[in-house]
């Protein structure tokens, strides 16, 4: 096993360690920009809230987070991106006996 | 059995060189000649999926069929009536011998090939034998079955087209699974996991050359409730060898008595 592979561990075990601490992190605590906590502790010092407010929040999470993602290799960045779940792939005989 | 039970991996191995068949709207020309590794844990079905590809054979072709040194008594009790005349249980060091296009059903192949064995003269055999299966009896197809490919010999994968299909496979014995394989096992048991209702996944089994999850067949014959008796000789052949040959396979030598002086 090389170093970078004991490195690779190491991040899986202690980000799964992560994830049990209280049911784990917030998304934009964990991979989102400062701004998304301060923002959110700002506006709730002033009590606003709505759905611009909501808005406006998502903006500064997926801002952050594309900053995180900026710096990942493009594979990972891919494997974030949504889409809809594969079904299983499963052989289906057309059963025409010949 | 319908003729498209199986996969076109798996099809493809199974019939007669040059028998067509159909693929995803294409028909194709059968290869008939390579290996098919089934590989699970033990009760994990192995055993049975080898049987139900064998009656494929018998049903769709005309090929003899071999069951690698099983018990005589297996043969003359176990096997369906309609196999009769088509199944032999020659050994595989005599496959030279062998004139026509066989199916090969090697079981347990990590007792009688296994890869800490390799020098013995049956292993020699199996892996020299892998190179030229093309050109034995017209070409001949080898079904094998192993609770790991890392308990087999590697030469015997290093060389013919192989099929390999994988069934349930304790987890705490993945990691013991050679290094080549590994992640595709995993993969085929993320897979399986995903569709299987049955405790030891022996629902489905994944064919790894068509990238597949198939429905595994259980004929009636194998039905422990309808004939415990031939159930059992077909499930688990090893166990009717004399106490001698079983030794004999786990490489245990018959130690010679002293002569008192």
């Amino acid at each position: 096993m090389t170093s970078k592979d004991r490195e690779r561990e190491y991040n899986r075990i202690a980000a799964n360690r992560i994830s049990r601490l209280d049911g784990g992190l917030p998304v934009h605590v964990a991979i989102a920009r400062r701004p998304s906590i301060t923002l959110r502790n700002k506006l709730k010092r002033m009590g606003l809230e709505g759905e611009h407010i909501t808005d406006l929040i998502q903006m500064i999470d997926e801002i952050g987070m594309q900053e995180t993602l900026q710096h990942m290799p493009l594979g990972v960045r891919f494997a974030t991106v949504k889409q809809a779940q594969r079904p299983p792939s499963i052989w289906r005989p057309k059963s025409n006996d010949s | 059995m319908n003729r498209d039970i199986f996969p076109p991996a798996i099809v493809n191995l199974l019939l007669s060189e040059g028998q067509r068949f159909t693929a995803y709207g294409q028909t194709r020309q059968a290869l008939g000649t390579g290996i098919l590794p089934l590989i699970g844990s033990a009760r994990g079905g192995k055993t049975s999926l080898a049987y139900c590809m064998i009656d494929f054979v018998i049903q769709h072709t005309t090929r003899p069929v071999i069951l690698e040194s099983f018990p005589d008594v297996v043969l003359k009790e176990g096997i369906p009536e309609h196999w009769r005349g088509r199944v032999t249980n020659t050994p595989f060091n005599q496959i030279a011998g062998v004139e026509e296009p066989a199916v090969w059903l090697v079981d347990d192949t990590g007792t009688s090939f296994n890869s800490r064995d390799s020098m013995t003269s049956n292993s020699k055999t199996l892996a020299k034998v892998a190179g030229v299966l093309s050109h034995f009896g017209g070409g001949m197809t080898v079904i094998f079955t192993s609770q790991l490919l890392s308990g087999v010999d590697v030469s015997f994968m290093r060389y013919t087209t192989l099929a390999p299909c994988i069934r349930f496979i304790d987890p705490d014995v993945i990691g013991q699974e050679r290094k080549e394989w590994i992640g595709q096992v995993k993969n085929a048991q993320h897979e399986l996991r995903s569709v299987c209702q049955d405790s030891m996944m022996r629902d489905y089994f994944y064919s790894i050359k068509d990238n597949l999850l198939v429905k595994a067949p259980f004929p009636d014959w194998l039905n422990k409730d309808k004939d415990p008796r031939k159930a059992d000789l077909l499930s688990r052949p090893m166990r009717y060898h004399t106490a001698q040959k079983k030794a004999e396979m786990i490489g245990q030598k018959m130690t010679k008595k002293k002569v008192k002086e």
